[in-house]
């Protein structure tokens, strides 16, 4: 499975966000897409996804995929507690004893019966954390993956993605250089028009540091 | 601990509402006074003399229950009707176009026109249940309308992308959004087709219901029937919404629409 956008072009009110953008993404491990704010990453995200259509160009390789998305924002189903926001997104079967077990992962067992609400900003991400990867999908879109979250929560969370999509394609956006520095293999510096390539598998990464 | 203050809240806010019906029965005592006239206005006491009476007779009991199951009906018959209009309303176009101008003028005509209409159309048994239907139908279907267009927009794309399916994405999404907006309708609702209902009653002059005895009570100028007969209109609708409201909380709970907590932001 290898993803391939072809000269993709989006905007918004007359906005240009994406102009004639080309990326051609590898079959597995992390690629980061890394840049100023409202220069169009979740814009791309929305467009693998299947969110929002292009004004021109095309995304090919994400027909039929599997996809888990980390939104940027959380959500979470504000009437279902912890565990049921993660077993909405489960099979049927033992989909009980599973989400469970991803909230036991993301070090919140003693939550499960919490709503939305009643948990803090660090726990409800860690929460769509466990959601994302207990979907499994075949390809990981992961938005600001780590917002909210304090240092040693990130460590773990940061550690279980790694874990838990060994051998899948996870593309990442964020503004934290060390996360994109720690999860990456490849990372795009990108403005919405121009790509350039800033650093990739055990190279220059004292780039980011 | 959180039981605790929910119960001395149950019991503040008993509390206050006795305060405030007594208050208002004082008011009523103090007008009776002032008025001095009881074919005007008549005196608590006296009304909840001629209740104890009334209460004793196999009639008032026929006539409370046919009135409410008429009245029940038509509430019922209006929340599934409003309901399946403002579906139609927000998933088909077409829906929209044919059913708006209807649903306008549902609105806009007075229920004096409708139920007046409705006593040469039909029986006049039914009149009442036809009066309920059209107040509620409107009601219903703006507040579901607007729910379903409320329903936020980010949680849709979120079932979208975990492939809820259809009905995955109406029952974890749309419905508990919907609900709030369904809870206030059937409330407003409630009350709306006591007062359409009973109006109905009233000017069908319908034997064994409640709005044929005030308009009896009113031709004979029995103003302690009249004040005691709107007073078990005004119970058995503010009793039927407690129930209402009970039901679609339970429901709500049952389904997981809804935790049945109030939400305290972290």
């Amino acid at each position: 499975m290898s993803i391939e956008i072809r000269s993709a072009s989006k905007s918004y009110h007359g906005a240009a966000v994406l102009n004639n953008f080309s990326l051609s993404l590898p079959s597995t491990g992390t690629v980061c897409l890394f840049g100023p704010s409202g220069c169009g990453k979740t814009t791309i995200l929305n467009c693998i996804a299947g969110l929002e259509s292009l004004d021109s160009g095309r995304i090919i390789g994400t027909e039929n995929l599997k996809i888990s998305y980390l939104f940027q924002e959380d959500r979470l189903l504000p009437w279902n507690t912890a565990l049921k926001n993660i077993e909405a997104v489960l099979p049927r079967k033992n989909s009980r004893a599973l989400a469970a077990e991803w909230l036991r992962l993301v070090g919140l067992e003693a939550a499960a019966d919490k709503y939305p609400c009643q948990l803090s900003g660090g726990m409800r991400r860690r929460v769509a954390i466990a959601r994302a990867l207990a979907y499994g999908g075949d390809l990981l879109l992961l938005d600001e993956p780590f917002q909210r979250l304090d240092a040693g929560s990130k460590d773990r969370m940061m550690e279980l993605i790694e874990k838990k999509t060994e051998g899948k394609l996870k593309i990442l956006v964020t503004h934290d250089k060390k996360a994109a520095d720690h999860l990456s293999d490849i990372i795009y510096h990108f403005d919405g028009k121009m790509i350039k390539i800033l650093d990739n598998i055990n190279s220059e990464r004292q780039h980011y540091t | 601990m959180i039981s605790i203050i929910k119960s001395k809240k149950i019991l503040r806010r008993f509390f206050v509402g006795c305060i405030s019906i007594t208050f208002w029965i004082c008011v009523w005592q103090w007008a009776y006074l002032a008025v001095g006239e009881e074919i005007l206005v008549v005196s608590p006491l006296e009304v909840l003399n001629r209740l104890g009476v009334l209460l004793r007779h196999w009639s008032f009991w026929m006539t409370v229950i046919l009135s409410m199951f008429r009245i029940l009906e038509g509430f019922l018959l209006g929340i599934f009707l409003g309901t399946g209009f403002a579906i139609l309303t927000e998933v088909s176009r077409v829906g929209s176009a044919l059913l708006r101008p209807v649903i306008g003028i549902m609105k806009a005509t007075p229920v004096a026109s409708f139920i007046i209409l409705a006593l040469v159309w039909m029986k006049s048994s039914q009149v009442p249940v036809f009066a309920s239907v059209l107040i509620v139908l409107p009601i219903l279907w703006a507040n579901v309308s607007e729910g379903i267009r409320k329903t936020d927009r980010s949680l849709l794309q979120m079932a979208e992308m975990y492939r809820f399916g259809r009905v995955g994405t109406v029952k974890k999404v749309y419905l508990p959004s919907v609900l709030p907006y369904f809870t206030a309708a059937c409330t407003t609702g409630m009350g709306m087709a006591w007062k359409g209902g009973v109006a109905a009653e009233v000017l069908s002059s319908l034997p064994l219901s409640l709005g044929g005895e005030i308009y009896r009570s009113k031709i004979y100028l029995e103003t302690t029937d009249l004040f005691a007969w709107t007073a078990v209109v005004i119970l058995l609708s503010v009793l039927l919404e407690r129930a209402m409201l009970c039901a679609v909380k339970a429901a709500g709970v049952r389904f997981g629409f809804y935790s049945g907590e109030g939400y305290d932001e972290h």
